[in-house]
């Protein structure tokens, strides 16, 4: 039955990719933003970033109808060319090894009945998120706003599968890496670690479900690393290695990639060169109008603005609505409250005038205190400036 | 033993892996059948411009199309550093003599916006 949904998601996609003169597309709103859009497998139509590694965009429409992204609407980021698509769940397997005591070698239904499930709501999000916003431009991958999801995720604490190998008193760091592997063995595989101290954190887990289904090849099938409050690059996708290190990590996405500027706010300006850099670590507190489209026109009278807000793991404390491109502020309403590492939605209202011109933005503060920043750096990473939302009202 | 664990059951014996019986105080993993996706060829519609066949030559074996084609407008620079990245971080086999006509169609092939 699942197969052959997949086959038909499959030779449903055939027509699309034969003829991409005739496919569908958007234009993203900065330049060379053309785009088209594509169903690929296990995917509604989603906007192709790349095709080879496949990167897809979630339109910013889904982000008004929940708090939970689909499964099949969720964005798709791999870093290598040869991305897993034939997978056998039975032959699958998870291994725990390096600095260890008892190397471990996990099935998939070890992972869901050796130990205990565990749920998370979390956001995923990619470190380049709304890089084509940024001023001036940067190279690298050119999304808009939908390089992220939210999730309710379920599967296994990863201390408690790491707790079963005994890591060694001297262990550093933990390195990951699943099935994805580049095109050349000149390339560097991808790897990505994390310190002691965050893989110890009860809320990291090895996930098997994604809103309550299996998770779709091209988000990790069968298993991903879930690092709530952390950029998307440690979320490891068709995770299959774990490996305990003694010393920091030196392969090139740690020692060379994924780094942001050791400033304030990780912001530099364009022109400075020779500054330290950081790995990049949580998530910046951000939100967005959801209901309403840059550019667009409504109608007078009471007026919704609804939208998102998240962190990187404190919670959202306010979102700011402002109808006068940021001169005055009020609250919004904030949805329910869906765990610190969600998506949290808020609502507000206005009175639109017949004939009226609004510049609508929204400004959150999470409960660490952390606001919404203009920032600049090379690779255009965690950006999370205030947006402006104008519409014009019909007379 | 419902349908589901039925099922789970047989597919697991046909895929001929070392399984366990599923029983009552067990929850059926709900996914052991083999997956397969077929993903569309990538997209190699570079622009045509002079150069474009070195494109095609020291790009496509890593990567598609669209890594070059939505590009912002770069400086030569910023081209050059992408190609010396290209080189030494992901060892792609870039020969020297390539990189002044690389960089010439990379530069070009994205106008300043208007």
């Amino acid at each position: 039955m699942k197969r052959k949904r997949f086959l038909a998601a499959t030779a449903a996609l055939v027509g699309t990719a034969a003829s991409p003169a005739l496919a569908a597309g958007v234009s993203l709103p900065f330049a060379s933003g053309e785009r088209t859009l594509a169903a690929y497998p296990q995917k509604r139509q989603l906007i192709v970033l790349t095709s080879r590694p496949v990167q897809l965009e979630t339109p910013a429409a889904i982000f008004d109808a929940g708090e939970f992204t689909p499964n099949d609407a969720f964005f798709v980021r791999w870093h290598l060319p040869e991305v897993p698509t034939h997978i056998d769940p039975a032959a699958f397997r998870l291994k725990v090894r390096g600095a260890v005591t008892s190397p471990l070698t996990l099935g998939l239904d070890d992972l869901r009945t050796k130990f205990e499930a565990v749920e998370v709501n979390a956001v995923l999000e990619c470190a380049g998120n709304s890089r084509g916003f940024s001023a001036p431009r940067v190279p690298g991958g050119q999304w808009a706003n939908g390089a992220m999801g939210n999730a309710r995720w379920r599967g296994a604490r990863l201390r408690d599968i790491l707790a079963r190998s005994y890591p060694r008193a001297d262990a550093a760091q933990v390195r990951f890496q699943g099935a994805e592997r580049p095109a050349l063995p000149t390339t560097p595989e991808f790897l990505k670690s994390l310190d002691v101290a965050v893989v110890n954190d009860p809320n990291v887990i090895v996930a098997y479900e994604m809103n309550g289904a299996d998770l779709p090849v091209l988000n990790g099938f069968p298993v991903r690393l879930v690092v709530p409050g952390y950029f998307g690059t440690y979320w490891v996708k068709a995770l299959n290695d774990i490996e305990v290190l003694t010393e920091p990590d030196q392969n090139y996405w740690m020692k060379t990639a994924y780094r942001v500027p050791a400033t304030p706010n990780n912001s530099v300006a364009p022109t400075d060169t020779g500054f330290a850099t950081v790995p990049i670590t949580n998530l910046t507190v951000r939100s967005f109008i959801t209901n309403l489209t840059d550019g667009g026109s409504i109608g007078a009278g009471r007026t919704t603005i609804r939208g998102i807000a998240f962190d990187g793991g404190t919670g959202i404390r306010s979102v700011g609505i402002s109808t006068d491109g940021g001169t005055t502020w009020r609250d919004a309403d904030l949805g329910e409250d869906l765990g610190k590492f969600s998506f949290r939605r808020w609502t507000a209202t206005f009175d639109a005038r017949s004939g009226g011109r609004y510049v609508l933005a929204s400004r959150a503060t999470s409960n660490g205190g952390e606001q919404q920043v203009n920032r600049w750096n090379p690779s255009g990473y965690a950006r999370n400036a205030v947006e402006n939302v104008t519409v014009t009202v019909k007379s | 033993m419902n349908a589901r664990r039925i099922a789970a059951t047989v597919l697991a014996a046909t895929a001929g892996a070392v399984m366990v019986i599923w029983t009552a105080d067990r929850p059926v993993p709900a996914a052991q059948a083999p997956v397969a996706i077929t993903l569309p060829a990538q997209n190699t519609a570079f622009r045509e411009a002079p150069g474009v066949e070195v494109a095609r030559k020291d790009c496509l074996a890593c990567h598609s199309a669209e890594y070059v084609t939505q590009q912002p407008t770069l400086s030569k620079t910023a081209w050059t550093n992408e190609i010396v990245k290209m080189r030494t971080a992901y060892g792609a086999p870039i020969p020297d003599a390539d990189t002044d006509a690389l960089v010439a169609y990379l530069v070009a092939q994205n106008p300043v916006p208007k």
